[in-house]
């Protein structure tokens, strides 16, 4: 019969047990130690690549895209903390000055189009504030995409609506966009028109008239769209941010 | 004369409908009232005659084939009297006085 472990067994294992926790302890530091080392050597490579790079990423849209997709490939977010050593490459304040400007132009434009707005015209309206100098005009739509997305954190304020075509629309007011608006939205920019009405939504879409008014009065509810009643043969439903006239206004 | 200086709501067609969203007919009828002042200031009119005004160039687009029908008229009349822009000169409300500065102003 196997006897149990005494005291004198008991404060052995004991012992042991914390040599053991005490080498651990001691092994994870070093990796710490380690890890801080290769950090800060990752940091200094950086400053140096942002040092010789700045420039470029400030001008060059491109070099900016494929610095992106590298750091989204290893699972890095440059835009995710103004603290954060990307950083030092100015990408962050970039981005971040973008993201303002776009909020000013949303605001300012808010007016006529209910908060709703191509990227296309909210990029024109951009690149004429930024002034003329070179280096400012370089902004894609893939900056705007970007910076427009960052600005979700704030609550649902701004959302991006694709309306198909590589168009998309930003919403700056926090209305609610359903699936039903969202695929009246894409059915006009797709027929190229600022203009749809219930008819075409029932041919196009395959809804029946109830769905189609119903999509239709809450856009014009939220002050996204104006009705036009003088239209030969139905109500028209008309968009200020993809009516021309109004896009190229000031 | 004729005027050249058009907004753009001008060539929006739904713009000659008066829009039963309330914060969407406030930003149109705001619209609305700056056209009639510059439109009379331009041409150097002071007086509008409601059934005139239905077929003059100002609420009539022919080229968009919309026009403002004549409650929108009225309606924006009233919203200019209501800012001081515009006086009902008889009890019929047909005529209007249309000030491109306030009375006060003047």
């Amino acid at each position: 019969m196997r006897r149990s472990a005494g005291i004198g067994a008991i404060h052995k294992q004991k012992k042991e047990q914390g040599k053991y926790k005490d080498k651990g302890s001691e092994l994870q530091e070093s990796q710490l130690e380690q890890m801080s080392k290769q950090l800060e050597v990752f940091r200094i490579n950086l400053e140096e690549f942002a040092g010789k790079h700045r420039n470029e990423i400030k001008k060059n849209a491109t070099f900016r895209r494929q610095f992106q997709e590298m750091c989204a490939s290893i699972g890095v977010d440059p835009l995710a903390s103004g603290k954060g050593f990307w950083s030092v490459l100015g990408i962050g304040d970039f981005y971040f000055e973008l993201s303002v400007q776009i909020v000013e132009v949303c605001l300012a434009t808010n007016y006529k189009n209910g908060g709703l707005i191509s990227l296309d015209e909210l990029r024109q309206r951009l690149i004429k504030a930024r002034g003329r100098s070179k280096q400012h005009q370089e902004i894609t739509i893939e900056d705007l995409l970007s910076a427009a997305r960052k600005l979700r954190i704030f609550g649902n304020g701004f959302s991006i609506v694709p309306i198909g075509k590589g168009q998309y629309l930003v919403q700056s007011v926090p209305g609610e966009l359903s699936m039903d608006h969202t695929a009246v939205l894409q059915q006009t920019a797709n027929l190229g028109n600022a203009n749809i009405s219930i008819s075409i939504l029932k041919t196009h879409l395959n809804w029946d008239h109830e769905r189609a008014k119903k999509a239709l009065d809450h856009m014009v509810k939220e002050g996204l769209c104006w009705i036009d009643e003088q239209n030969t043969r139905e109500i028209l439903y008309w968009f200020p941010s993809m009516f021309s006239e109004c896009i190229t206004a000031r | 004369m004729t005027y050249s200086n058009w907004p753009w709501q001008y060539s929006f067609p739904p713009f000659f409908t008066i829009q039963p969203n309330l914060e969407t007919r406030a930003k149109q009828l705001e619209a609305w009232r700056s056209l009639v002042l510059d439109y009379h200031r331009a041409l150097k009119l002071a007086v509008l005659d409601v059934s005139e005004a239905e077929r003059s160039e100002l609420f009539n687009n022919a080229k968009l084939q919309r026009k403002l029908p004549s409650e929108g008229i009225i309606q924006v009349l009233e919203s200019l009297a209501k800012n001081g822009n515009a006086e009902p000169c008889n009890k019929a409300k047909t005529r209007w006085y249309i000030y491109w500065h306030t009375l006060p102003e003047w």
